[in-house]
């Protein structure tokens, strides 16, 4: 059936010849968010740490410190959101096959769980390295490993890093792919939604790791922080970008997203406050207010990415499923 | 027609849609689009209660167009009997039969007898002056053809005959005064007529089948007349895929009127005895009046001697005319309706409702409830707390200590934890065994009548009040089993079945039935149906695809078409290849054929009966119908009904206007009236309430909802009450779709939620617009799904034959909104659930006249009893529920 | 051998009684009886297939407006069809299924196992029919083809207590020629019959249809699909946004270098 009259049918009689929805709420809409936070802040770090300068060494242990309990809370969500939150480990190992491995890579779900799991080691790994470091660990077991890692070739740590930052990509792209991976016409049709997920990842973890680099102490003039603006400014454009692309490609389709309530979200928060503005300041450059600042932007930044999520997840779901459902 | 095939008998129903798929062609004709009208090829929606207009046009077709088919009309037809001179036809008076006499609302029905038959033949009309009065067992009157035998004439010229009496009388219903009067248009009806005779004749037959949409009117019974003259004038019974099939109204039903529960039944369609029949008070006289000369019922003596020797075993000799006197006699109507005003007068005390339902199932529901409010005592026995067992703490009793009624709930058990038969639409019995036992105090409807009967008798026992002699006389034999003593049902149909005395062998067929006390019979009609011990026919299983005799048990004598007999010509050839059925053999000088056939096997196509000689020698090889006294089947009816020897349009008795036909007698002239308080009856065409109702079933449910509001996966199908109403009633009225609104007639008013649905459709009657409403009316106030009680909404009326209430047309008023409460304040006369006089009250008024005192003198020397004298209406502003004022 | 359903919507009488033997045979209970309201939907009050309904039967009312001038003979209609999975040949639930739950049997049947599913919910999203749901115990449910019944060589529940036979059970293919044969008789009669679910609805449907009128009326999908058909192609657009993230992040860090760099070389006095 055409996408438009799908989405009609949709509309007039929902749950009839549509699928009927999964109910995914704030469990699914944080852990994407968080999700792509930790994936984001990650691979920012890796980057920064594989091709930074020793200025930018705040930034990567601050990436890495984010990585893991990002990872951690993620998590925790999609247990929670399960039906049977005793039975998550079933989507990784064959429940009547223990301990058969399951993998079925056309199903975002099932290459999720595997892209959680791979990217969790990477994420671990730095965590682990970053206390060290920071000398918060004073366990001599995992000083003495952190020491024998640093010893490691050089080419072993590009390799693990660029696989890391993969990871990274791989667990803030593919989470749009999940929702890309039904049937429901919005999402179905909504090819962009993994890699405009993917570019609010990165536009969030830049905006957050400014926010919270600005509350140690460091000026909005200080050059690590200029060089994740700017990486944040290109984010947010290709953002708005795949924004433009999407509603492009759905035409019709997108009227759960665009109109109504959701519609007002979705063109306020996500559009107006998480992308032009923050472009628009950007681009204008000012220190003058709090608002204008560094600061000011990246709050947006963040509150657009929550925003997003929220509105591409809910209001698809509507009217079956309230904006409150867990 | 007069039924939802589809939704009210699914199962059943499969055999019509293998029918469609072998090339049958259905018509539904209904006031609403049903699930059975979206199976249909054809749908013609007619207003409520127009259907002998209806059935009338096509007799009037089938006519006029010369579609009758000659032969068989001639054959086997009273077409060519004469009739008496002095008939007067409703055409003749304006919608009067001759004979009527208004004073007492009733027919002395002479005048319709056979020319010079009048002295054999019953007269129905009785002068009784109330709605009480008793009469005859309908359809097979005991005519004396033997002494005074018909004429007829084969030219069917003669003015009299009944040929000629019947194209007059059905002349002016023309495809225009169909549609005026029904609704529809002249070019539906012609559709329907045409596509009816094309497929009748010699190669061809047609079906109608029908339920309580033609039986529940004041004319149910002639509704059902003229569906059979139609069907004898095109040739359509008696042979494979004619006929007209009774989809009877819930389970075994068939045999609830075989076996009798009903008041004046006895088993096997033979009269219970009434003592405002004269000729009822000895065996002869009763005979005599009951039981045809002529015919197989001539041998109805046999059959009432079995059935008494069944009953009083050797207390029924021939010396005291086996038994007769034992039988209780019937002193007036004691059907549904008039038993609850009954109640109401003081007069029945007592009462049993077995798996049944009065609550809610009840014409007039409220004024019902009230009647049992004043009942001394009452026994429900149910598998559920149905509404009836609970009345007294009914929603809208207000106070229930005003209740004296002692209630007593026996709980019972179902189907499937008992053994018994079922007698289906078909008369074919078929067993279900019993598949577990009954939980805790459940018990079967056979225990419970078992053990009832042993601790009556043990009470009874060593009485010498004369009164009490028929009770102890029964006979009670029945074989027990089990640590529960449940009775052996097959035991129990052994005495149906019948068998000798006194080795007590079972009886192969009715025909060896003897009327000398050699033979027992509890229902002569269901002889056969154990044949000899242990062999139980009802349970055999041997289907085919055909007509199947190897599966269960027809009656009579596993016929399965009857008058089948008919299926052949006069001289015993069938009518044609394609619609053999049963013939001639003259090899083997028998009737062959895929049936039992329903006939003297024996009797050639060539007898020519002789009248004098009585019985069924009396009947020619050609008379088909042996059931009736001349052998035809009856276009007119001499005699066995009271309202008319044709059937004639009349209107409902609330209807929405004029009968376009007759102005002397525009509705039933002899309908059964309760005119009581709490039921007040309109006049036509009264503005107030100027909307058609029907009430009917959904298949999701059960009847009054015992079997079914109390299962879930049932009760959230359909989980509330529901009007339906055409959009255009609904934009009238400023009703949108599942809106409160609230249904009104003079008896009370109940909410419900709106359907609004283009299945129903206004009618242009006689020129105006009429809309049509229906309800299901399945709700009471117990169980998972709750709702308004539909019958509280229909009066207590009736058909004057068989007292069956008119649920199925009446009027009614909508208004959007829940404002029950108010409207009901506002209707003068309305029911209440508390009887209009307390018991006691009523005991101490009628102490006092029976002294003499006057009303006035009662009124000022008692103060502390309330007697209110019964007022024809209430005051508008009585409280609902609460009466003592 | 595939088995499954051909429902002859052409005979269905509307009556649910495969909705209340599905109820009986599985042990499912009513959904809030006592709470259920008059949808005002023609005789429909269950509205779609869920966790406790595998079986829903739809009523369309077809009537025009002009039946109260000239009567119900011309074009008058309610169709009834009784929805259940259609057992699809490409599955869209088993397809997304992370825990394997959702399996083929050998009856061709769609079969989840609710000893492994864990309520992900992904197959809800993933059926183009609206046929799984959740239900209160965390797991998602729909209609098992009765698969144990079938393992005793019996037929589903709901054929068996189909009165008018709308529903029938066996081999697909026997039942295919079946319902090409009734379409043919249909169209000889003048009614447009179609089936649904021959192959080119997702692979076939094992549960096929006969209807009159266009899927759509009946509220099926005229052209379902699949959800890993897109997957690839916005995986890819990650893949290539990822790619472009990383262009302009590398940029971003390395303009700035350069400028600090060209800064370093400027006057000391320059910096704050």
């Amino acid at each position: 059936m055409s996408p438009p009259l799908m989405a009609l049918q949709w509309a007039v009689n929902p749950g009839s010849g549509v699928p009927l929805p999964p109910r995914w709420g704030w469990y699914v809409i944080l852990y994407f968010f968080v999700g792509g936070l930790a994936a984001g802040c990650y691979a920012i770090a890796a980057a920064l740490d594989l091709a930074g300068e020793p200025r930018d060494r705040d930034t990567v242990r601050t990436g890495y410190l984010l990585a893991l309990p990002g990872l951690l809370i993620c998590t925790l969500l999609l247990i929670i959101d399960l039906g049977r939150p005793e039975r998550f480990w079933h989507m990784l190992i064959k429940s009547k096959h223990v301990p058969a491995l399951l993998l079925k890579y056309w199903s975002p779900i099932s290459l999720g769980s595997w892209i959680l799991a791979v990217f969790g080691l990477f994420a671990f790994v730095a965590f682990v390295g970053a206390v060290v470091d920071a000398g918060r660990l004073r366990w001599r077991a995992a000083e003495r490993a952190v020491a024998g890692v640093r010893r490691l070739p050089s080419g072993v740590r590009v390799a693990w890093l660029a696989l890391g930052i993969l990871a990274g990509c791989a667990l803030g792209g593919y989470t749009g792919v999940l929702l890309v991976g039904t049937t429901r016409p919005v999402w179905y049709n909504a090819i962009p939604l993994g890699g405009l997920f993917l570019a609010s990842a990165a536009s969030t973890s830049y905006a957050l790791l400014l926010l919270l680099l600005l509350r140690r102490g460091r000026a909005a003039a200080d050059p690590a922080l200029v060089k994740l603006s700017d990486a944040d400014g290109w984010a947010l454009l290709i953002e708005l970008a795949l924004v433009v692309l999407l509603l492009l490609m759905l035409g019709a389709v997108a009227r759960p997203i665009v109109s109504g309530v959701y519609g007002a979200l979705f063109w306020i928060g996500v559009v107006i406050v998480g992308l032009v503005l923050p472009l628009l300041l950007h681009v204008r450059h000012s220190e003058r207010s709090a608002f204008a600042g560094l600061r000011g932007r990246a709050v947006l930044v963040l509150i657009g990415g929550l925003v997003l999520r929220f509105v591409v997840v809910m209001a698809p779901q509507w009217p079956r499923v309230p904006p409150w459902h867990l | 027609m007069g039924s939802n095939f589809a939704e009210c008998h699914p199962v059943g129903f499969r055999w019509v849609m293998k029918a469609k798929e072998r090339g049958c062609k259905v018509i539904h004709i209904d006031p609403r689009f049903t699930r059975t009208s979206a199976m249909a090829d054809l749908h013609v929606a007619i207003r409520s209660g127009s259907d002998i207009a209806f059935l009338g046009g096509l007799v009037n077709y089938i006519l006029t167009n010369d579609r009758w088919f000659k032969e068989y009309v001639v054959a086997y037809t009273n077409a060519a009997t004469i009739v008496a001179p002095e008939y007067q036809d409703s055409e003749d008076l304006d919608g009067l039969f001759s004979g009527y006499d208004p004073e007492g609302r009733v027919y002395d029905t002479s005048s319709w007898a056979y020319a010079g038959t009048a002295a054999g033949t019953p007269n129905m009309g009785h002068g009784a002056k109330s709605a009480n009065e008793p009469h005859s067992k309908e359809g097979n009157p005991g005519m004396d053809l033997r002494r005074y035998p018909p004429r007829s004439d084969p030219t069917l010229q003669d003015p009299h005959c009944v040929f000629q009496i019947l194209k007059r009388h059905y002349a002016r219903y023309t495809p225009e005064m169909v549609a005026s009067i029904c609704g529809c248009t002249p070019a539906e009806f012609d559709i329907v007529a045409r596509t009816l005779c094309d497929n009748s004749g010699r190669e061809r037959t047609s079906a109608f089948a029908y339920a309580v949409g033609w039986t529940q009117h004041t004319v149910g019974v002639q509704y059902i007349r003229t569906a059979g003259i139609v069907q004898a004038l095109l040739g359509n019974i008696g042979r494979p895929g004619g006929g007209i099939m009774a989809l009877r109204g819930h389970a075994t039903i068939q045999g609830s009127t075989d076996i009798a529960t009903l008041y004046n039944l006895l088993p096997g369609y033979l009269t219970a005895p009434s003592v405002q029949i004269p000729d009822h008070d000895t065996l002869e006289g009763w005979l005599r009046r009951e039981m045809p000369t002529t015919g197989w019922w001539a041998n109805g003596r046999k059959y009432m001697v079995s059935f008494l020797k069944a009953w009083y075993g050797d207390a029924a000799r021939a010396d005291n005319e086996w038994g007769y006197q034992l039988l209780p006699k019937n002193v007036g109507d004691h059907s549904h309706m008039p038993m609850f005003v009954a109640m109401h007068e003081g007069v029945v005390k007592g009462f049993m409702a077995i798996g049944q339902n009065p609550a809610v199932g009840g014409q007039n529901a409220v004024y019902q409830r009230a009647g049992l409010a004043n009942l001394d005592w009452m026994v429900a026995r149910d598998i559920f707390m149905t509404e009836t067992a609970d009345f007294w703490r009914a929603p809208d009793v207000k106070d229930p200590s005003a209740i004296q009624t002692e209630v007593f709930f026996l709980p019972a058990a179902t189907v499937p934890e008992m053994d018994g038969s079922f007698t289906n639409t078909q008369r074919l019995l078929q067993w279900h065994d019993k598949g577990v036992e009954s939980p805790g105090d459940c018990r079967s409807d056979l225990w419970f009548t078992h053990h009832l009967y042993q601790r009556l008798r043990a009470l009874y026992q060593g009485s010498t009040n004369p009164n009490d002699v028929p009770f102890l006389s029964l006979t009670w034999d029945f074989e027990e089993e089990g640590p529960r003593r449940e009775p052996k049902a097959e035991s129990i149909l052994k005495e149906v079945n019948g068998y000798t005395l006194p080795d007590r062998v079972p009886v192969a067929a009715f025909a060896d039935l003897k009327d000398d006390g050699s033979t027992v019979s509890g229902a002569w009609i269901y002889t056969g149906v154990y044949p000899k011990d242990g062999v139980n026919k009802a349970a055999s299983r041997n289907g085919d695809d055909w007509v199947a005799l190897g599966w269960g048990f027809a009656w009579p004598a596993n016929r399965h078409i009857l008058y089948n007999r008919a299926s052949a010509d006069p001289s015993g050839r069938p009518w044609s290849e394609r619609k053999k059925y049963v013939w001639w053999s003259e090899d083997e000088k028998q009737w062959v054929g895929y049936d039992i056939p329903d006939f003297q096997v024996t009797k050639p196509p060539s007898y020519r009966g002789v009248w004098s000689r009585g019985g069924m020698d009396a009947l020619d090889g050609t008379d088909a119908f042996i059931m009736k006294p001349d052998g035809k089947a009856w276009l007119f009816a001499p005699s066995g009904l009271v309202d008319g020897p044709m059937p004639t349009h009349y209107e409902p008795w609330e209807g929405p206007g004029a009968n376009a036909l007759y102005k002397a007698a525009p509705r039933n002239p002899v309908a059964k009236l309760f005119n009581v308080v709490g039921n007040r009856y309109i006049d036509p065409g009264d503005a107030a309430f100027p909307i058609v109702i029907s009430t009917y079933r959904l298949t999701e449910h059960h009847l009054s909802g015992v079997m079914s509001r109390w299962v879930p996966w049932l009760a959230e199908l359909q989980p509330e009450l529901f009007v339906e109403l055409s959009p255009e009633l609904a934009r009238e009225r400023g009703i949108g779709n599942t809106d409160w609104v609230t249904v009104a007639t003079p008896r009370t008013a109940i909410e419900c939620k709106a359907l609004v649905t283009r299945r129903l459709k206004p009618f242009q009657v006689m020129g105006r617009t009429v809309h049509q409403v229906g309800m299901p009316w399945h709700w009471g106030y117990r169980g998972i799904v709750t709702g308004a009680v539909v019958n509280t909404l229909a009066s207590l009326v009736g058909d004057p034959n068989v007292t069956i209430h008119e649920g199925k047309a009446f009027m009614c008023q909508l208004h959007a909104g829940r404002r029950a409460e108010e409207v009901a304040r506002g209707l003068p006369d309305r029911a209440l659930p508390l009887p209009h006089v307390g018991r006691r009250e009523r005991q101490a008024a009628e102490a006092m006249i029976d002294r003499g005192i006057t009303l006035a003198e009662q009124a000022s020397s008692l103060d502390e009893l309330v007697v209110k004298e019964p007022a024809p209406y209430l005051p508008l502003d009585a409280p609902i529920g609460v009466y003592h004022g | 051998m595939a088995k499954g359903f051909y429902t002859d919507t052409t005979v269905c009488i509307g009556c649910k009684a495969c909705q209340v033997a599905c109820h009986q045979w599985n042990g499912l209970p009513a959904e809030e009886p006592g709470e259920r309201e008059l949808t005002g939907d023609s005789y429909d009050n269950t509205g779609t297939l869920s966790a406790l309904n595998w079986r829903h039967v739809k009523f369309i009312e077809q009537i025009p407006e002009d039946r109260h001038q000239n009567g119900f003979l011309d074009g008058s209609r309610w169709l009834m069809m009784s929805d259940v999975c259609k057992h699809c040949v490409h599955a869209g639930c088993l397809e997304v299924c992370p825990t394997g739950a959702i399996i083929r049997t050998e009856f061709d049947s769609v079969f989840i196992q609710t000893d492994v599913c864990n309520g992900c919910r992904a197959c809800l999203a993933a059926c183009p029919f609206g046929v799984v749901d959740i239900g209160s115990d965390g797991k998602a449910h729909k209609c098992t083809l009765c698969y144990d019944r079938l393992q005793h060589g019996m037929e589903p529940a709901c054929a068996q207590a189909c009165p008018t036979d709308s529903i029938r059970f066996g081999e697909v293919s026997e039942l295919m020629a079946l319902a090409e044969q009734r379409a043919a008789d249909l169209g000889a009669h003048g009614i447009q019959a179609q089936i649904y679910g021959k192959d080119d609805i997702v692979g076939g449907l094992n549960c096929f249809y006969l209807l009159v009128d266009k899927p759509e009326v009946y509220g099926l999908p005229a052209k379902p699909e699949l959800p890993s058909s897109n997957v690839a192609a916005a995986l890819g657009g990650s893949a290539a946004t990822a790619a472009l993230l990383a262009i302009t992040g590398a940029v971003s860090f390395r303009k700035r270098r350069m400028d600090d760099m060209s800064r370093d070389e400027s006057a000391p006095e320059d910096e704050p």
